[in-house]
């Protein structure tokens, strides 16, 4: 069973909130290992619930495992859990959108459209992907570049916290 | 020719128009049917029901210090659009900032998530502004509430009081919704902030309208004993809004938080709040710097709430 990137994201997560230094998870033929630098991260792992200008971080990641045929190896030198890496393909970086404030996640422009994108779209640098609200404040979150949706990280409707993944793209 | 009070007669309307008097007929039967209070009375000709006030980009412009003036680079006025909101941001965000859109009607006006504002045509103010910030400034989420206290101001600079806020930025008088506010942002990361501010006050609703409205509401009319000019209400309010969009974009919301307390209708009350399917009682604390609410639980905790579904009402 192969993992999907968000889960990936999700595990590490986790791990940082937790007391681990290491963390193997082997499911089937997927071996998931995790391993916490000495140093913790600047700020302890926890990120302010609302950034003070940060309107849209998107940060360029290695690939992850992509299949469970891939997978296998361990992750080696896991670092900063935030920037873990799972060895895997390294077909091309892909590119994360990550939520700028803590609030409600919309794949939708209004309740009766259909949504901004869905994977294996291809989209372009400036075509919106989604909305986050807070306090009837609604933030339209757009590529920053083109590519492809590889994965939507949150359902519509949904509370999304400060950072958390929403989109993975793959450039193109 | 229709506004001034008194009836003019469908020849001298085609006079200045140098149009027939049938032709005359033929276009104050169209405005009518898109809902212009247009009086007719055989015999003595048209005019417009005296309570109501077309919007006008003269009175609007006249009623704005030159100052604020200048910072609105153009000013649209349309009869109807689906929303005023959507129309600025169907513009190219070049053009946006300083952009005012108002309309006499809106088709598809927006309240939350969908939920439909209800706007009789001629009797809302109804306008959204477009602005840009270089970078993002500090706390954006608290920027609807500080738009809320630049509305505070736009009406008591039209002795119009006893406004209250609803956290996060709807405008109550005694509990009945008098307007709210919708703000929409973008931006990219490298810095710049792009701002749709969406506004609607209901000034002298129509009873069949108001009728459709499915929560407590009220309308100028009513607080006042008047009927507010929009245009004036325009203007005022853009007069308010800009400077406060300048200041936010310095100082962000914590400039405008004591303010926007001062106006809180739920102020140091009992309240029950429903969010993500969850009740919670508790004691309203006001707001933090960023604009979310803070209540006091039963069990003595702090609770926050930053918005989304929050659906909140005054426990007795």
């Amino acid at each position: 069973m192969p993992l999907t990137y968000t889960e990936i994201a999700e595990i590490v997560k986790l791990i940082d909130a937790s007391s681990l230094d290491e963390l193997v998870i082997e499911i089937g033929d997927v071996k998931l290992a995790v391993r916490r630098k000495a140093e913790p991260p600047p700020g302890g792992g926890t990120a302010p619930e609302f950034p003070s200008a940060d309107p849209a971080p998107v940060s360029s990641r290695p690939t992850p495992a992509e299949g469970s045929g891939t997978a296998g190896e361990p992750a080696v030198g896991a670092a900063d859990p935030a920037a873990t890496a799972v060895k895997g393909s390294t077909a091309g970086d892909l590119l994360e959108v990550r939520a700028p404030m803590s609030g409600i996640f919309y794949c939708r422009p209004s309740p009766d459209a259909d949504p901004f994108v869905s994977p294996g779209d291809v989209v372009h640098k400036g075509d919106p992907l989604c909305l986050v609200e807070v306090m009837k404040l609604f933030n339209t979150i757009h590529a920053e570049l083109d590519g492809r949706i590889v994965e939507v990280g949150a359902e519509d409707g949904q509370l999304v916290e400060y950072q958390q993944i929403l989109f993975v793209i793959e450039p193109e | 020719m229709l506004s001034d009070g008194g009836f003019t007669s469908g020849e001298a309307i085609g006079g200045r128009l140098r149009i027939s008097r049938a032709a005359v007929h033929k276009h104050i039967s169209y405005l009518a049917r898109q809902g212009v209070p247009i009086h007719r009375v055989r015999g003595r000709g048209y005019r417009l029901a005296s309570d109501v006030h077309l919007l006008n980009e003269q009175v609007i412009r006249q009623s704005l210090d030159p100052g604020i003036w200048r910072q609105v680079k153009r000013l649209v006025i349309l009869p109807e659009v689906d929303s005023t909101s959507e129309w600025l941001r169907r513009q190219s965000p070049a053009s946006l900032p300083g952009l005012v859109c108002a309309a006499e009607a809106q088709t598809s006006g927006r309240g939350r998530r969908g939920s439909d504002w209800i706007a009789s045509p001629y009797r809302n103010m109804l306008f959204s502004l477009g602005w840009e910030y270089d970078r993002w400034p500090q706390s954006v989420t608290g920027l609807g509430l500080a738009t809320a206290v630049a509305v505070l101001r736009a009406l008591r600079a039209l002795s119009i009081t006893g406004v209250d806020i609803k956290w996060p930025n709807d405008l109550l008088v005694d509990g009945r919704k008098l307007g709210g506010i919708l703000i929409d942002v973008s931006g990219e990361s490298d810095g710049r902030c792009t701002v749709v501010l969406g506004l609607g006050i209901n000034v002298h609703l129509d009873a069949r309208d108001a009728a459709r409205i499915e929560q407590a509401w009220t309308d100028l009319r009513t607080l006042t004993g008047t009927v507010v000019d929009r245009n004036r209400l325009i203007a005022h309010c853009v007069a308010q809004i800009i400077p406060m969009l300048d200041q936010f974009g310095r100082c962000g919301f914590p400039a405008f938080r004591a303010e926007w307390e001062d106006h809180h209708a739920y102020a140091r009350r009992r309240v029950r709040i429903t969010a993500a399917g969850e009740a919670v009682d508790g004691l309203v604390l006001g707001v933090d710097d960023q604009g979310a609410l803070l209540v006091r639980d039963n069990a003595e905790r702090t609770r926050r709430f930053v918005g989304g579904d929050v659906r909140l009402r005054a426990l007795a």
